[in-house]
């Protein structure tokens, strides 16, 4: 997008503008679009960031955006899936304020009206366009939802019944499905997903009926392993699925191929997703599997625990905008963090007076000592600076914040608040301005954790 | 009815501040403009918007970094001093021991902001009234917990029987006693008792609380000694107003007695 590649943006529930590593030049890269279509619960500091309050020059932008009110949480219905795998559904609790409208409506008009711009085109590079299925009922946000559920489930083409789990899925047309893990969560039984019953007959915290847990319903991933390669449990009173009078028995979906006795030669592979189906130590990745210790991108001392002082596989974009600062420069280790009054990019709670009245504004933790000597006083307005960008925030001068002495010299950390952005009640500079545009070389992640930066009083 | 309260157990408290929304939610209060002064404790005190707040205390002792939080609210005395100065009977005892104030009866005098030994109760400018927290006995008589109680996560806030309270505080305190020499129940007995019940890691005063609050010389008289006699008292401070009147005008002496009369008077 900085390059000027992308034309178009479309930022659903999404800040960049505060949450995105390296700030300005995030906010930068959003000029250089054609148009943005913006949803979300208040105007974003993204949406707004022509504005002169994001410190644009309105005259100059020449992006068009659109602002789209979306529904909250509890203004539509749908469902959340949690880090147990569990797809639960959520009933709408109240209907949405004035012309705000889920983002599944939303979708689905600007998928109706790209089939319509597109109808008529002989370009073959439209021709997916055409091709693709878009006859979701309109104007019934409940019905439309049941339909996109039972297409993520899939069914059978032929017969229209919806399939009941994923291994009757064929790869020769006769059936469909949108995302094979969450095959069986809408059945002719039912939609799963809704399925509320907290009753948990093992007594082990399992809850085979509270929503569906993909894949297959199965509570316990992996589940093989609770017993020893005889099919005895290794403990009884953990006992999840084990071998008994010449068949597999528990309290959960078996993970493995069950018609496999412990005595077949596959009996004990208890990893279905591995092909050995064994599990590993080692699994391929860019970086591992060993784990080594690196200094940061920035960081102000030499690597004592490696010859190598930063991560050879880590993600760094070459690109403008991007310096890395060096610790002559900028001799303060900074890192960023949350407050619990605010969410992520705060865009949601910095607009709830409760909240803002609680925390309203940025700031930034430092110890006694950094503040005595850079003769920053309690609560006093100060600017940190580092290769990439300045912020301003109110300084908590905090005993909670120690010097750290390495290779017998001081060094000083400081904390910042990163939520804030110029919209809303509660405000302040986004702190990642400060950050650089790094990633961890397996997930890339950004390396906001640490970074080199300056601090001084007052702002100029 | 057994007395009812919480228990305020700080050494669970994370600081969180869910309490003080759940309180401003339920009692629908607007919220304050604020400004980060240094501390999290961005409410510096309780406002008549704001009838609980969470109090951060901030310690560094032999290299160790305390960082203590409490809630602040009405304790519910056993034997609240307001209640008793209160010359419109506004404030009473609910039957499990909530004390709470009719709104209507409630003329703004302030006397029981001058008399709380805790200097809770706060004065409401705009509706000329006197607030506080109530213990929520809409909820309570409907067997829902206090809205603070309610969002508590972490456990530091449990409602019930006083007795059980002061009972799992002084076990709480026991368990605390290794790490934290200091720790000690705080309500048991301060004030006569309060329904609100404290487990504290540490003395009163780290917590911004007075190991003995006092409720002043001058109220305990009120209460004690003139409020009893209030009808003849009133036919007694009419004369000496009128006493006072001819001996200030007519002696030149006697202006200390007659301010007094009208302090007492109000």
């Amino acid at each position: 997008m900085y390059d000027g590649d992308i034309k178009g943006l479309l930022v659903f529930g999404s800040n960049p503008f505060v949450s995105g590593p390296d700030a300005n030049k995030e906010t930068k890269a959003l000029e250089n679009l054609d148009w943005m279509v913006a949803a979300d619960l208040f105007e974003t500091e993204t949406a707004a960031f022509w504005k002169k309050e994001a410190g644009a020059d309105p005259k100059k932008i020449k992006t068009e955006v659109f602002f789209l009110p979306a529904a909250a949480s509890y203004e539509k219905a749908g469902t959340i899936t949690n880090s147990g795998r569990w797809i639960q559904f959520r009933w709408k609790a109240v209907d949405p304020v004035g012309e705000d409208m889920s983002d599944l409506e939303i979708f689905n008009i600007l998928g109706k009206k790209m089939k319509e711009i597109y109808k008529d085109s002989t370009d073959p590079k439209d021709k997916p366009i055409q091709d693709l299925v878009w006859d979701y009922p309109e104007h019934d946000e409940a019905k439309l939802l049941d339909e996109v559920q039972r297409e993520i489930n899939g069914y059978d083409l032929t017969t229209g019944k919806l399939m009941a789990k994923f291994a009757d899925l064929r790869d020769d047309g006769t059936t469909s499905c949108g995302v094979w893990i969450y095959c069986g969560m809408y059945t002719e039984e039912g939609n799963k997903t809704q399925w509320r019953d907290n009753s948990d007959p093992s007594g082990m915290g399992v809850y085979p009926k509270w929503s569906f847990a993909w894949p297959a319903n199965r509570r316990i991933v992996y589940n093989r392993c609770s017993a020893d390669p005889a099919g005895k449990p290794w403990s009884e009173d953990k006992k999840v699925i084990w071998w008994e009078d010449g068949s597999w028995t528990g309290i959960d979906v078996p993970d493995f191929i069950v018609a496999n006795a412990p005595t077949d030669p596959d009996g004990d592979k208890a990893f279905i997703m591995k092909d050995d189906g064994k599990g590993g130590l080692f699994a391929v990745m860019a970086d591992g599997p060993f784990p080594e210790h690196y200094e940061p991108w920035e960081s102000p001392v030499k690597n004592l625990l490696s010859s190598v002082q930063f991560n050879p596989v880590a993600k760094i974009w070459d690109t403008p905008m991007n310096p890395q600062g060096s610790p002559d420069e900028y001799p303060i280790i900074g890192t960023t963090y949350r407050v619990v009054e605010h969410w992520q990019a705060g865009i949601m709670t910095r607009n709830c007076p409760w909240l803002a009245e609680l925390m309203p504004e940025a700031f930034v933790e430092i110890s006694k000592e950094l503040a005595k000597e850079k003769g920053i006083n309690n609560g006093d307005m100060v600017t940190i600076v580092s290769a990439r960008g300045k912020v301003k925030a109110v300084a908590c001068v905090t005993p909670r914040f120690k010097p750290f002495e390495m290779n017998g010299k001081i060094y000083h950390e400081i904390g910042v608040i990163w939520h804030y952005g110029f919209q809303g009640i509660a405000k302040g500079d986004p702190a990642n301005r400060l950050t650089p545009h790094i990633g961890c070389a397996n997930s890339h992640t950004p390396e906001y954790k640490a970074f080199l930066c300056d601090i001084y009083k007052g702002v100029k | 009815m057994p007395n009812k309260g919480y228990l305020v157990d700080t050494s669970k408290c994370i600081g969180c501040r869910g309490c003080v929304v759940a309180c401003k939610q339920w009692n629908q209060l607007p919220a304050e403009r604020t400004s980060f002064k240094g501390t999290y404790q961005t409410v510096p005190d309780l406002t008549a918007n704001n009838y609980t707040i969470v109090t951060f205390h901030e310690y560094e002792e032999d290299g160790q970094i305390k960082w203590y939080f409490t809630k602040r609210q009405c304790m519910h005395c056993l034997d609240p001093v307001c209640l008793k100065v209160c010359p419109q009977k506004a404030i009473s005892k609910t039957d499990t021991g909530a004390v709470v104030r009719d709104r209507e009866k409630c003329v703004g005098c302030q006397y029981c902001a001058a008399a709380c030994p805790f200097h809770v109760p706060r004065y409401d400018k705009v509706n000329d009234k006197e607030t506080k927290c109530s213990l929520c006995p809409e909820r309570t008589a409907e067997g829902e917990l206090p809205a603070c109680v309610k969002a508590c996560i972490t456990g530091a806030l449990q409602y019930g029987d006083r007795d059980q309270l002061l009972a799992i505080a002084n076990k709480r305190v026991s368990e605390l006693k290794a790490e934290y020499p200091n720790a000690n129940v705080y309500g048991d007995k301060q004030a006569g008792g309060t329904n609100i019940i404290y487990v504290l890691a540490d003395k009163p005063e780290k917590y911004g609380f007075e190991e003995d609050p006092k409720v002043s010389i001058a109220i305990t008289a009120w209460q004690d000694i003139i409020q009893p006699y209030f009808p003849w008292l009133i036919a007694l401070t009419g004369a000496v107003s009128v006493f006072s009147f001819f001996s200030t005008r007519l002696l030149g002496v006697g202006k200390e007695k007659a301010h007094e009369g009208e302090g007492i008077h109000g």
